[in-house]
Order: C-alpha cells, then structure tokens, then sequence
C-alpha cells in the first residue's frame, strides 16, 4: 500500500472530502433549483439533518434473506462509488494501469444495476415498475455513455485513465464530454430522465420499501454519483500541468460548475416519459456516432 | 452519548418528512400544497414530502375517515417508521365537521390513530399548517424512539 | 428558450417567499376565524345552533340558565349564526384559530342566567303628544 494510494482512497478525493463533498452538491442543488423557481431553498447542512435523522428510524422488522439483501445494495453502490472516486487522477499522475477507464466504467454502473435489484427484490409493485424503467433508461443512456468513451480512448489511443484526463485540443476528446454530460442526467435520475424515481408518481419507485439507515445509505450513495461523476467530466477538462494545490480547487470549481448547469436544466425541463427519454438517448447515439466516426477519420488521417 | 442525543433531537426538528394521506378528504389540502410553493416554501426548514410512508416521519391526514379508507389510513400508520406523528389538517379528520352521523364517515380520526395535533380549518390557513408540521416536528423529536416495540406489519 | 428567459428573470427577481419563521399573519381583518360570544347581549334564543351545519354550538336550558357551547373544531367557519344572531351578539376573530393537541381542548363554554326584563318603578302616566293641532291651540301670549 503506498501512500498515495492512501491518500487518493482516504482523503482527497477519496472518503474525507467525498461525503462532505456530496453533501454539499446536493444542497448545491436543491438551492439552484429552488432560487430559479423563486423560493430560498433549503439551508447549508440540511442534506446533513436528512442523514443522520435517517439513522434514528427504527426499520420494520425483516425476515429471511431479504433484509441482507436490502442493505446489500445501497452498501455496494457506496463502495463502488468512494473507489470511482479514489481513482480519479487529481493531484496524482503516476499512478495507474493500462485500462483502468474500463474499470471507472464499470464501477460507475454499479449503482444503476444495484438500484434495479433493489426495486426488484423489495418486494413491491411499484419498485418493479421504477425498476423496469431504470433498467431499459440505463440500456439507452449506456450506448450514449459508452460510446463518448470509446471515442475518447480511440481519438486519444489509450485507454489508461491518467493519459487520457487532461484538456486536449483533440475534437474526438470533446465530443467525448459532450456525451458523457448527456448521459449523466439520466445517471443522476435528475429532471428530465427522472422517470424511475418519480416522486409520487409510483410512490417512491424502487426505494418504496427502504426505511431508516438503508435510507440513509442509498442517499449517501446517490450524493456520491454526484461527485463521481461530475468529477469525471472535471478531470477530463482540466489542463494536466500545475500545482496540486491549484488542480484540486480547479477540480472543485468545475465540478459545482456542472452542478449548477445540471440543476439548471432539472429546473427547466419537465419530465420525459420513458419512451421519450429512449428515444432521445438512441436519436444522440446515432448523431454521436457519426461524429465520432468523422473525428476519427480525421485524427488518422491527420496525424 | 449525550452529545449524540443532542444531535439526533436536532435533526430530527430540522428535517421533518411528510406523507399526506387523503381520507376521503375534498382535496382540503389544496391548501398543504401552497406551503410547497414559492410564496410559502416550507423547504427552508427541511420539510420535504416524501412519496412512500416508509420515508415519512409526520403523516398529515385530511378528510373524514370514510368506510373504504378506513383500512388505508390503519395500513398506513403503520407503515410510518419510529418515530412518528400525526397531524389532523381541517377540521374534517379533528371532528367530521359537516359529515358527523353520517352512516359512511367512520368518526373522527382520534378514534382510530393517536393524534398529536389539531389543525382547525376549513381549509386550514398555510400558515397553521406550517405551524402544525413544526409543532409535530418538536413534538416527535421529544419523544425520540419508544422502547416498546409495537408489532408493525410488513407492507 | 423562453424557459432559460423565465429562469433568469426569476434570479434577476429575487425571492417572493416569506422567511419563515415569520411572526405577522396573513390574514386580512375580514377573515373568518373563531366564533366570539358576548355574553351581556347574548339572550339564549338558540338559533345559531340551529343554524349550524355542523352542530358546533348547542344551546341548552334548564330553568333560569341556560348554556351556550361552542367547538372550534367542529367549526366550518362559514358565518351562518353571525347572520342569524338577532341581539348581533355573535362576532368572529380574524385570527388563525388555534392549534390544539387534545380532543375537544379548545371548547367554550359559557353559563348566563336568563336576562329579566327591567321593569320602571311607577306605571308612567301617559304624556300628550305634542302635535300641531296642540300648538296652534294654544292662545297667544302677548
């Protein structure tokens, strides 16, 4: 265990800053939307009120293995979501392995796949159908998804995290970003891909049966998805050269910078019913496709 | 230990969650809904309605209790997590109002489901509403969890 | 792009909600709030709770007194006894009435003794009218 393996798992941008970090996003947040419709919001620590009054409900009482179950799921989207975190390359370069953006993915799904089993196996009616929706959203946003980091890694011919992070003047890089900001709406179940978290419209979609401290998690869970994933856009646009001190703030500023973009367009969309939601993402994977294809044959022909 | 209870009274007044039931209500609680809105926005204390009852610490209940709803508001009130309060909004669940000795209305909420506060009105003003939710919030911080464990159904 | 218009007008604008907790109450001096009973006017004549939609006053008498109860949860707060209360003895708050924890906490309840009318000392003699006739009537003092 050397030390900045440490370092990037405890504290920056590991658990130290990633909790307090979530929490603060999420207020970010529900204040934007809230100052956009005219209203003041909610205060500095309320995210931090909800959390730990979450711990003091007692839960109904379980029987078999559908209680493990239950905390099983919000606890490995925790844990996949603090180890994105920790490999994002923000002060340390070195690090790595070749392939390892394969691995970010792949942990970035995590809480989608744990959000469905968990409306699947709670046992009500309406988690089943938020799962249904979860599951076929996160079909079409994956090909979005997947295909911006494909056309990263090819235009930039690596697929190591730490090679590709960093602004380049490259078109396939930006075309990248452009279509990993459109997926993360649907990622973060914000306005307008809220479809299988709708509040109130199938009562609290799969997290229906969760109470108490499973509560807690999955919403410690979801603020994390926050810094995940808007971390991820925020390396990829910033410059590689500069001093730690300076690349961790710029890390900071972009990521609430997209934050304030994302609640910016929560505030103004409605939301889109499921087969709107599919076919927006399939119509932006075509148009996406052809670009990628274009800014390929222009970096091999190019170059 | 102390400091622990202190701060779980704390959050516990500053984060209430709400799940409004309607008991055969005639949508009274048009008036609960513009504490939501931008001229009242009780989100500046944390008040946050919630979809499932699971996620609830105040339950506001509207409307006499009929005979089909009576089964949904047991259901429900027992679904609602430790700890828990219960707010009657309009006077139609504090008394039946108009609708006493009516053979369909099954009476006044309190003999179904302990009260903890009354929120008179027809419909209730915003600001009593407001007032019953912060009052129930203290009340249900006060009262912490109760060391006898009801039994309480599964779904 | 009318929606990213209205959304930076409402930052330009500002907020429009009250800071809560906020001390004033809302409601305008023709608000309808709790029933008030005088008790020196009120007569007992008992038509406000006959009035009543939703019987949350009653009136009962026994003898000399009588009783006059009123709860406001009960109370629909439409205004009907104040239209039909002849002595005008019936008002009503413009308040928020209040929160109460406890069924039937807030009743009121008032016991008045049925008024006896006031009769004079003496029968009074009657008095001529002063009319015109009289006055022309009258000789002309000099």
């Amino acid at each position: 265990m050397n030390a900045s393996l440490l370092f990037h798992l405890f504290l920056f941008p590991g658990l130290l800053f990633a909790i307090p970090a979530s929490w603060f996003y999420v207020w970010g947040e529900r204040k934007a939307v809230a100052r956009m419709q005219r209203r003041i919001g909610p205060p500095l620590l309320q995210p931090f009120y909800d959390f730990v009054k979450l711990f003091g409900k007692r839960t109904p009482s379980r029987h078999g293995i559908e209680a493990d179950l239950l905390l099983l799921w919000p606890t490995l989207s925790v844990l996949s979501m603090v180890s994105a975190i920790a490999m994002l390359p923000v002060i340390f370069y070195g690090r790595g392995f070749s392939g390892d953006a394969i691995l970010l993915v792949a942990l970035l799904e995590i809480p989608s796949i744990c959000y469905i089993l968990a409306g699947f196996t709670s046992g009500s009616l309406f988690g089943e159908i938020g799962a249904i929706r979860e599951a076929l959203l996160s079909v079409a946003c994956n090909v979005v998804f997947l295909l911006s980091i494909v056309t990263i890694a090819v235009t930039e011919k690596t697929f190591r995290l730490a090679d590709f992070s960093g602004a380049s003047s490259n078109p396939g890089h930006w075309i990248g970003v452009f279509g990993i900001l459109l997926c993360i709406p649907a990622k973060l179940r914000l306005n307008p891909f809220s479809t299988s978290s709708a509040e109130q419209e199938i009562y609290a979609g799969p997290l229906t049966e969760y109470a108490g401290a499973a509560l807690a998690i999955w919403e410690l869970a979801h603020g994390l998805e926050w810094v995940a994933l808007t971390g991820f856009v925020a390396i990829l646009m910033m410059p590689v050269a500069g001093a730690w001190w300076l690349r961790a703030i710029l890390f900071v500023v972009i990521s609430f910078a997209e934050v304030l973009l994302l609640s910016t367009f929560a505030a103004a969309t409605g939301r889109l019913t499921l087969e709107g939601a599919i076919r927006f993402y399939w119509r932006w994977a075509a148009i996406l496709a052809v670009l990628a294809f274009l800014a390929a044959a222009y970096v091999r022909f190019l170059s | 230990m102390k400091l622990f209870k202190r701060l779980m009274h704390l959050c516990r007044r500053k984060s209430p969650f709400l799940f409004h039931l309607n008991s055969g209500s005639c949508n009274g609680y048009i008036e609960m809904v513009t504490c939501l809105s931008p001229r009242y926005d009780v989100e500046q204390v944390g008040i946050r309605l919630e979809g499932s009852p699971r996620h609830a610490d105040i339950l506001c209940i509207t409307g006499p209790v009929t005979r089909n709803t009576l089964e949904a508001v047991k259901t429900v009130y027992a679904q609602v997590c430790e700890p828990k309060a219960v707010v009657a909004l309009g006077s139609c669940p504090c008394s039946c109002n108009v609708f006493a000795g009516s053979p369909v209305i099954e009476g006044p909420l309190s003999k179904y489901i302990p009260v903890d506060v009354y929120v008179p009105g027809c419909p209730p003003h915003p600001d009593a509403i407001i007032e019953g939710i912060e009052r129930a919030a203290k009340i249900l911080a006060d009262r912490g969890v109760p060391e006898a464990s009801k039994g309480e159904t599964q779904r | 792009m009318n929606i990213f218009h209205l959304i930076y007008e409402n930052l330009r604008l500002g907020t429009v909600s009250y800071p809560l907790p906020h001390q004033h109450q809302c409601t305008s001096d023709q608000y309808r709030g709790v029933i008030v009973n005088d008790p020196s006017r009120c007569v007992g004549c008992g038509q406000c709770a006959y009035v009543c939609p939703s019987a949350a006053i009653e009136v009962t008498r026994s003898g000399d007194t009588y009783q006059w109860t009123y709860d406001p949860g009960k109370c629909a707060f439409c205004g009907r006894c104040i239209e039909r209360c002849k002595p005008h003895t019936l008002t009503m708050e413009s308040q928020l009435p209040p929160l109460y924890s406890h069924q039937g906490e807030m009743k009121q309840v008032l016991n008045m003794v049925r008024k006896k009318p006031v009769r004079p000392p003496v029968k009074p003699t009657p008095v001529a009218p002063a009319t015109e006739s009289a006055k022309v009537a009258e000789p002309v003092a000099v």
